[in-house]
């Protein structure tokens, strides 16, 4: 049908079936802002628009109903190039981070200011209360309505929009936009899908409707007749290969346990076919045409499960190591069924697939039986977690096209060598025939550091030539994609009276779910960035991790460090009850500081030798005595209704900057023809501000603003190798290697100066803005440099490069505050107050690193408490929309939400800084356990903390 | 997807599409559930009947009541100074002020829906509704009624178009509890209380629960025992509830918690509608 409507103020005609959601017909003709990421579930809101000026979603509209209508787009915000107040004001504000609806937001703030010149909290709340925002935890969009709200009468209106740091620089530190805030918040092409272009395929997943089964049967002949069809992929006809979805360092520390295709499937949701067509509706069509046949096995969900010594076996393949394989292979591979397939290890990770045993690691010092003995009080407590999505807004989405004989893959991904690798091993062809473009990342949060789609668009367009786009539903994202381990931590503490630690265990069982990816580091890392929290001499852990057939898992932000810091800090709580002490003080006995040697790191090298780490900086004095004074810590709070108490509690929590010894990055930064400066680095930015970072370094090291240096990250053909963004890397290493580009570039530019200016480079120094200058007064611009070395004479394009790796450690570390109210009648929890205090050395992006705080505690406010993938009997999520798993929305903020930047100067990190985001998804579970008890005297072993199991602690059902 | 979308004049003219294309035509409303991702009419076989501009987004007081038209939507709801508060309360259960602006109340209580947001309340408060039709001589037949009439019979009205909701001016006890542990996740449990207190006794109580995964129910027994002064305390009410209502477990809780959960509010509700009077 055709309608005719205005959008954005212009008569348009448009034509479509009556029922095609509006979105649909907006995006297709270029209003590209107008996003979804729901599949029209109506919830997140990032297909918001005006239909005659009132916010509405746009899936929920057919086509038919706006006939005749006013539209509005984000769109319309922009100004030529010019960006709207509001649109400036988040910007400022640094709620513009992974930004995937940030363009919606900017409308409904736009749209409030119409309606209500000064809206209060509570209006802005109900305004952007159709808006998920999974990365900026909300809390500065309130910074950025005022900001707007301001500026509408007084454009140069300014407010301290968050603290600065260091006084002796003039960029790192500051308040400053974000590079790639303008293109983001105005909603111009940015993501894969913006990238696609007409006339590309489709691929669509026929999944597994069974947690574990052989395929015995699997008949595609229909499918591939069906008209528009161009391909059909199953464990028939895919490439042979064993590789694993781990974007980690090379040899992965992850067993190689699937193919793109197996023969048996091991949870519902699991890949059976790809099929590859001209349209999303052929796929679908040739999908329900495939015919397959199962021989159906019992499944195995929970740890327990799978270490039951019947328990049918998840990995039953043969297994390889490419080193250290024991003597006995041969015999243990006698129970292997060839239907499994292969299980390929690069080095023994303490394994026993037959058993289901993924990966172990097990450590200690001192003694720990002494440590036991000397205690005066032993308590030992098992804390479980459950499986948590991360939601990205932008659901996973890979868009692969031929050039040439190139595979080019258009990616959104924290890790483009790791994927460039990984794709190569699997489609047998060599890197560089891979061309890998990381676009901007519409949420990532560690799922994105997986391959789980790339591969198979990628031979889908190797094997037919054609463009394919594969982006997943939101369903696939809850049962096809990467999710936070469940685990089953015991925790065993022995310490004296006064409360001094003697002995510590951690005891850390970990499900890994049907394949290995991230199967020893992730659980590790629930001991690696918890125990050294504590410092006593008699320490002791052991890891194991199982297969089972619940949905996969992997990566998310903080990997195994919320469950660890859950269980450690939870239990120093118990002990803290057992001996009638204040935590707060235990926790002072007893925490790491500044100078301290962290042993039990020797043990805990993520499949290598350890070694032991100083503590170079360490912001918990400052953390835990702003925040105790913040929150009252001694003071009880009483409420007016009987049924309430208030309570409140404390985690400190600690982070990595990286993998020292295992990360590696790389960048290059070129002088341009007029002086300016083109910088390459091979960090991932996932919406963190990483570029930003860059940027800053880059300029702050060649006395330029960050106008003058532009930045291309992530693309594997045109900036240099990095491993990519995990294990809060970004800052650390990326960061590095962009400081020490331009270092290296200085001292060219200072030679070719000398060269110039006839001095001797010892006698010149850069200034700002932008010139070399001699002691004797002589100075040259970075302009005339440029003419003097790209002119035909000089010394070339002066060029600096690095590539940066460390052994040091930086750590950040923090304190969190909270304070709860809890209904003994009903179980509700209301968090009243999260003081989150972070120390990550100086923060180079002040709001930035607020907004990543806030986000990280905010996704931990929402894994402890509300967010839950439930599976029935047969291992199929349950909650497989947004609104079923739960995710919390701007009205589940904590009344009363800071985070505080505790500075300080770290000697190994750039400019003094530590990373910062993924330690804030540590702290609220414990913090939030540990006031509960405070509150009503019972302990929340299990996350998340519904009402329903506050009400059976307290006996009331 | 609707194959089409007939926009009429009049309701009449609605009401003739309607009467001509039966059960293959949709009456679109706000278009929130028809139109999302699970709606069960997405096959593209049925043809969209507009509810837009026939004059049913009209809210009316009288002396004896408020009229809301079907196409008011759940934030108009909320803006209109007459409309009372335990309405407003519950149109804010919709967590979502985007979804609000597109969701009607006649297309949340023609939706039926287990977590619905409105009909605990609506019964709660005696509301009624009107639905409308068309004869062979085409002449429109009114009928007048009660809410909890309808939501008992649904089968037999599903698919009759609602005009209007009234809500009788009263002086009435209305609340409704809303459990859920987000904002917008999938309640845990809907309880609305509602009732008339003459001389320190409650009468006229209606008590609706919803998101119980066994659909929107009236409690009659509880309601009974209400009146007759049999539930001194929470046992007791806990003991009824147990009786009445098996919830189902499901994502949301077991279905202990959820029968727990009614009864003490059940209790609380109660208690707050005697108020400081003796039961
Ligand atoms: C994320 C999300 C969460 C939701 N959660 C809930 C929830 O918890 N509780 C809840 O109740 N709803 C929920 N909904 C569903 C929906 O938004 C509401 O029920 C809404 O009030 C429906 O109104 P509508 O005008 O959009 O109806 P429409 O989608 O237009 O219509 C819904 C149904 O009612 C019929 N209909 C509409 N108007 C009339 C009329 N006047 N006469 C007869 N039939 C009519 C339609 O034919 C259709 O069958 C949710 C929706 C979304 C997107
Ligand atoms: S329907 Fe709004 S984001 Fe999907």
């Amino acid at each position: 049908m055709k309608i005719a409507c205005k959008i954005n103020g212009v008569f348009k005609e448009l034509f479509g079936d009556a029922g095609i959601s509006l979105q649909k017909v907006l995006k297709k003709e270029g209003y590209i802002s107008v996003r979804d990421s729901d599949d029209a579930e109506g919830f997140a809101g990032s297909d918001t628009i005006l239909v005659n000026g009132i916010p509405v979603y746009a899936n929920l509209i057919t086509l038919a109903q706006v006939d005749g209508k006013e539209i509005v787009t984000p769109e319309s915000l922009l100004r030529g190039r010019r960006l709207s107040v509001v649109q400036q004001a988040m910007i400022d504000a640094g709620v513009v981070q992974s930004a995937y609806n940030a363009p919606a937001a900017a409308l409904l703030i736009t749209e409030l200011l119409e309606r209500i010149k000064d809206p209060t909290e509570v209006e802005i709340k109900d305004a952007l209360s159709g808006l998920f925002n999974r990365a900026t935890g909300y809390k500065q969009f309130f910074t950025a309505v005022k900001l707007a709200k301001e500026r509408m009468n007084d454009p140069g209106y300014t407010t301290e929009i968050a603290p600065e740091f260091r006084d002796d620089l003039r960029i790192v530190g500051k308040v400053k936009p974000k590079v790639d805030g303008a293109k983001l918040v105005s909603g111009q092409r940015a993501f894969v899908e913006d990238m696609v272009e007409q006339g590309s395929c489709h691929l669509k997943m026929l999944r597994s409707p069974h947690a574990h089964a052989y395929i015995t049967q699997i008949d595609t002949q229909d499918a591939e007749e069906l008209p528009g069809v161009v391909s059909v992929i199953t464990y028939k006809n895919c490439p042979d290969v064993y590789y694993g979805s781990a974007g980690q360092g090379f040899p992965e520390p992850s067993p190689y346990d699937s193919r793109m295709f197996n023969q048996k499937v091991r949870h519902v949701g699991d890949r059976v076919a790809a099929v590859v067509a001209e349209t999303p509706e052929i796929a679908l069509e040739a999908i329900s045409l495939i015919k397959v046949e199962y021989e159906v096995l019992k499944p195995i969900f929970t740890v327990d499960q799978a270490m039951a010594h019947d328990a049918p076996v998840v990995q039953n393949g043969v297994v390889e190591y490419v080193v250290g394989a024991p003597d006995n292979l041969n015999e243990y591979n006698q129970s292997s069924d060839s239907r499994d397939g292969k299980v390929i290890y690069q080095f023994p990770l303490h394994a026993d697939s037959h058993k289901n045993i993924a990966a172990g690691a097990h450590g200690a010092i001192g003694d720990i039986d002494s440590g036991f003995s000397e205690a005066d009080t032993i308590i030992e407590r098992t804390y479980e977690t459950s499986q948590i999505q991360c939601t990205p807004l932008e659901t996973h989405i890979s868009y692969a096209k031929m050039d040439n004989d190139r595979v080019v893959i258009h990616a959104s991904t924290q890790v483009p060598w790791h994927l460039r690798r990984i794709v190569a091993a699997a489609l047998g062809i060599s890197e560089n025939k891979i061309h890998v473009i990381k676009e901007r990342v519409g949420g990532g949060y560690g799922s994105k550091q997986d391959i789980l789609l790339e591969d198979v668009t990628a031979y889908a367009t190797f094997t037919t030539g054609r463009p394919v786009l594969y982006h997943y539903s939101r369903e696939e994202e809850f049962i096809g994609n990467s999710t936070r381990h469940p685990m089953k931590i015991t925790v065993k503490l022995g310490s004296k009276r006064d409360g001094k630690l003697t002995a510590v265990y951690m005891d850390v069982r970990a499900n890994t779910g049907p394949f290995g990816n991230h199967c020893l580091t992730v659980p590790m890392n629930a001991c690696s960035k918890s125990l050294p929290l504590v410092l006593c001499d008699n320490m002791k852990f052991d890891v194991t991790t199982y297969y089972s057939n619940i949905p996969p898992t992997g990566a998310y932000q903080g990997y195994g460090a919320p469950k660890g810091s859950y269980a450690l800090m939870t239990a120093l709580g118990e002990l803290s009850a057992e001996l009638g002490l204040d935590l707060l003080d235990i926790l002072e006995m007893n925490r790491v500081r500044e100078g301290s040697l962290l042993e039990i790191l020797r043990c805990l090298g993520e499949g290598r030798e350890g070694t032991p780490a100083l503590v170079k900086s360490c912001g918990l004095d400052g953390a835990l005595s702003i925040g105790s004074e913040m929150i009252d810590w001694k003071k009880d709070e009483l409420s007016d209704d009987p049924n309430i108490s208030v309570g409140k509690g404390v985690a400190i929590i600690q982070q990595g900057s990286g993998l020292p010894g295992l990360d590696h990055s790389c960048a290059d930064i070129k002088m341009l023809a007029d002086g300016t400066f083109m910088l390459h680095s091979g960090g991932a930015d996932l919406g963190t501000g990483l570029d930003t970072v860059s940027v800053k370094f880059a300029a702050e090291v060649l006395c330029v603003d960050m106008e003058q240096v532009s930045i291309l990250s992530g693309d594997t053909d045109n900036t240099p190798f990095d491993t990519g963004a995990y294990a809060s890397s970004g800052t650390f290493f990326s960061g590095s290697a962009s400081k020490l580009a331009a270092e290296d570039l200085k001292a060219k530019i200072l030679e070719a100066a000398a060269v110039s200016l006839e001095e001797k480079v010892e006698y010149l120094s850069l200034q700002t803005p932008g010139k070399v200058v001699s002691q004797s007064g002589k100075e040259i611009t970075y302009w005339q440099l440029a003419q003097d070395t790209q002119a035909g004479l000089g010394m070339g394009q002066l060029m600096g490069y690095a590539s940066f790796t460390t052994e040091d450690a930086a750590f950040p570390y923090g304190a969190h505050f909270c304070q709860v109210s809890v209904n003994k009648r009903t179980g509700e929890i209301k968090l009243d107050k999260y003081y989150a205090l972070q120390d990550c050395g100086t923060p180079i992006n002040p709001e930035l690193a607020l907004g990543q705080i806030y986000g990280g505690s905010f996704k931990s406010i929402g894994h402890t408490l509300y967010e839950d993938m439930i599976l029935d009997d047969n291992g199929t999520c349950l909650t497989t929309d947004l609104k079923d798993y739960g995710v919390p929305m701007i009205s589940e903020l904590p009344e009363d939400f800071q985070a505080i930047l505790i500075p300080t100067d770290d000697p190994y990190g750039p400019f003094g800084s530590k990373s910062v985001s993924e330690i804030s998804c540590n702290g609220a579970a414990p913090a939030i356990a540990n006031a509960i008890y405070d509150a009503v005297g019972v302990w929340m072993r299990t996350w998340p903390f519904t009402p329903e199991k506050v009400l059976k602690a307290l006996g009331k059902i | 997807m609707i194959s089409d979308l007939i926009i009429s004049k009049s309701l009449t003219e609605l009401l003739q599409h309607r009467a001509e294309l039966g059960s293959r035509s949709l009456f679109i409303a706000g278009g929130t559930e028809i139109n999302r991702l699970d709606s069960p009419h997405s096959d593209g076989s049925f043809i969209g009947l507009s509810m837009e501009n026939l004059g049913l987004d009209e809210i009316r007081e009288t002396e004896a009541g408020i009229t809301i038209g079907a196409m008011v939507t759940l934030q108009q709801l909320i803006d209109s100074p007459v409309i009372p508060d335990y309405i407003k309360a519950a149109a804010g259960f919709a967590g979502s002020r985007t979804l609000r602006n597109m969701a009607t109340i006649g297309g949340n209580i023609a939706s039926c829906r287990d977590d619905s947001y409105l009909l605990p309340t609506c019964i709660a408060a005696k509301a009624r509704i009107h639905t409308i039709d068309i004869d062979r001589k085409g002449e429109i037949l009114n009928e007048d009624i009660p809410i909890r009439e309808y939501v008992e019979n649904f089968e037999n009205f599903s698919g009759c178009c609602l005009s209007e909701i009234f809500i009788k001016k009263q002086d009435r006890f209305v609340k409704t509890r809303r459990y859920s542990r987000t904002a917008q996740r999938t309640p845990d449990a809907l309880i609305s209380f509602g009732s008339d207190l003459k001389e320190g006794v409650l009468t006229d109580v209606r008590i609706a629960v919803g998101s119980l995964g066994c659909g929107i129910k009236r409690l009659p027994i509880i309601e009974q025992s209400v009146m007759n002064r049999d539930l001194q305390n929470e046992e007791q009410c806990l003991m009824a509830v147990k009786k009445v209502i098996e919830p189902a477990d499901d994502i949301t809780g077991s279905s202990e918690y959820k029968q727990y959960l009614v009864g003490i509010t059940i209790t609380d509700l109660m208690n707050e509608a005697l108020g400081g009077h003796e039961r």
